[in-house]
């Protein structure tokens, strides 16, 4: 009975390991389409409304929610403290917290740190390509993210089941 | 004979086989080789003992010792 209770806790650990790895595909493409649509809004904001930015930065940050609003919160935080920090400081500052809290890969860090160098230092048709050239590389981004998360996330799922089950056969 | 051992042995080469499969199916050929590797050593491992005995048993039979 105790040997049965072991195998099945060795094989739901190792299963739910494989999950949640399997799991990070999934997030790393929905966190890239989040900050698709906040920078979607951020256009809007900027084009129409003609919103300052720590507001319309805060503005996507409630839209968004998740964990992509993470670098619209903390710019607009930090621009909001006028602690002398440039936008792109700021926007700086949000993608090493969203790094910090989950992990970029050197293309997507390279992709936001670029857009936001020239967020709020230039005209408003220039911000509206600079937002649109980000998009762009987002999308292919997420595409590639996407066909990662097609290839790896059921072969982590089944990896760690099927791990758990030959741990338990070598020890029983 | 042990039967749980046969059914052991099997159990490794159906594990094998998935992540033979799996691990190709993600395009990850160089992996799903290892993988088979390591199910044959893992086999290899359990049946090792078996044939020591076997050896052990032949030689107590023709007094080899």
């Amino acid at each position: 009975m105790l040997r049965l209770l072991g195998a099945c806790c060795i094989i739901a650990g190792c299963g739910i390991l494989g999950f949640s790895k399997g799991e990070q595909f999934r997030q790393r493409a929905e966190m890239l389409r989040c900050l698709q649509n906040g920078l979607n809004m951020l256009e809007a904001d900027i084009s129409y409304g003609s919103t300052p930015l720590p507001l319309a930065l805060a503005r996507v940050a409630e839209k968004v929610g998740g964990i992509t609003q993470v670098p619209f919160a903390q710019a607009a935080r930090l621009l909001k403290e006028n602690n002398g920090l440039t936008a792109a400081e700021a926007w700086e500052e949000g993608v090493n917290k969203l790094d910090a809290e989950f992990t970029l890969t050197t293309e997507e860090k390279s992709i936001l740190i670029l857009f936001g160098q020239g967020l709020g230092c230039s005209a408003r048709e220039e911000q509206i390509k600079n937002i649109t050239l980000a998009r762009e590389q987002l999308r292919m981004a997420e595409l590639a993210a996407e066909e990662a998360r097609n290839k790896n996330q059921r072969m982590w799922q089944v990896m760690g089941l099927c791990t758990g089950g030959a741990i338990v056969l070598m020890l029983i | 004979m042990n039967i749980e051992l046969i059914f052991q042995i099997a159990g490794i080469g159906i594990i094998t086989s998935i992540f033979h499969t799996v691990l190709k199916q993600a395009g990850k050929e160089e992996y799903s080789v290892i993988a088979t590797l390591a199910g044959v050593s893992l086999a290899l491992i359990v049946v090792i003992r078996l044939i020591a005995e076997l050896l052990t048993s032949v030689k107590d039979v023709f007094f080899l010792h």
